[in-house]
């Protein structure tokens, strides 16, 4: 079944959450389940929402989950159960 | 000239504009929560389903306002002030009503045409402006929406399954059959004072379609924090 887009924002950020907040691009590409381009255009996105940050950790370049991609995990229960009941 | 008509029993005077009253509160609140889903995922749809719910709010506070006035709630009116408020209270319930109804029959539906939604709304008007019976054309017209979205909510239950999307599907269920009783209601073919009576249960029956919405709605926050309890437990 294809994912709505709502579940591939969430699946990426909570690959770098469970990552501990932090993860490589690779990793993120892997976990994330997408090709390198639709991965691009999602970590725009995201970046743009303040969801996720670039950072620079040991000379690698991370993407870090931001307050507001911790709160968005958190309300994603709520917001999925919401989407579905009203079959959006 | 415009002729204001007030349907239902003398007792229900005020009680239907109460019931509307908790209708447009009730969609308020849906709405709130459909503003919270569209910030955090800023989707599209979910802004339509927002601006949907929002209009029919303002729709049902319109109606709600209106029927105060006209049934003398707060203040006694002039023939002429009431026919205005009349005219202005309805027209805003009616126009706000069938575009809300439009954009949910195109969600659910999955209409991503606009040509489409445009048909639909140009399509009303003759349909309202032609009638002999505003009355009548409305709550026929708003029947046809209303079992159109039914359906659509009745696939989606049968496809997620949950209680919440059960109670939207009987939410939905309910609003269309209070449509069906308040058309028979306008034609005034019962016999004694069962037309009456049939205005009663026809908003009754709206008010409990909205109460399920409601329902569905704090549904939707309980079993989220069920599954937060059991991931921390975890």
């Amino acid at each position: 079944m294809k994912r709505a887009k709502i579940d591939i924002v969430y699946d990426m950020l909570k690959a770098a959450l469970d990552k501990g907040g932090r993860i490589l691009p690779t990793h993120l590409l892997y976990k994330s389940n997408l090709s390198h381009q639709r991965m691009k255009v999602y970590i725009d996105e995201l970046m743009q929402r303040k969801l996720l940050a670039q950072t620079e950790h040991k000379g690698k370049m991370h993407y870090e989950i931001t307050d507001e991609g911790r709160k968005f995990v958190a309300d994603f229960a709520k917001v999925k159960e919401f989407t579905q009941a009203f079959g959006l | 000239m415009i002729n204001v008509y007030l349907h239902g029993p003398s007792w229900f005077l005020g009680v239907d504009a109460a019931l509307e009253a908790l209708a447009a509160f009730i969609a308020l609140l849906v709405t709130l929560a459909s503003y919270r889903t569209y910030c955090a995922t800023q989707e599209r749809r979910h802004g339509y389903f927002t601006l949907s719910l929002g209009l029919l709010t303002l729709s049902f506070l319109s109606r709600s306002i209106a029927d105060s006035l006209l049934r003398g709630i707060f203040i006694t009116l002039s023939e002429t002030t009431a026919a205005l408020i009349f005219f202005a209270g309805y027209v805003i319930h009616i126009m706000l009503a069938f575009i809300a109804y439009i954009i949910l029959v195109c969600i659910t539906h999955k209409i991503s045409d606009k040509r489409i939604a445009a048909l639909l709304f140009m399509t009303l008007i003759p349909g309202l402006l032609l009638s002999g019976s505003y009355y009548r054309s409305f709550y026929g017209l708003s029947f046809i929406f209303l079992a159109f979205i039914t359906f659509a909510y009745y696939q989606n239950h049968r496809q997620v399954k949950t209680r919440s999307s059960s109670l939207v599907f009987e939410a939905f269920g309910l609003l269309a059959a209070a449509q069906i009783q308040f058309l028979i209601q306008g034609f005034y073919i019962l016999p004694g004072d069962w037309w009456n009576t049939l205005f009663v249960t026809a908003h009754v029956t709206q008010a409990l379609g909205y109460l399920f919405l409601l329902f569905a709605l704090l549904r939707t926050r309980l079993v989220t924090n069920e599954t937060r309890k059991n991931r921390h437990r975890v």
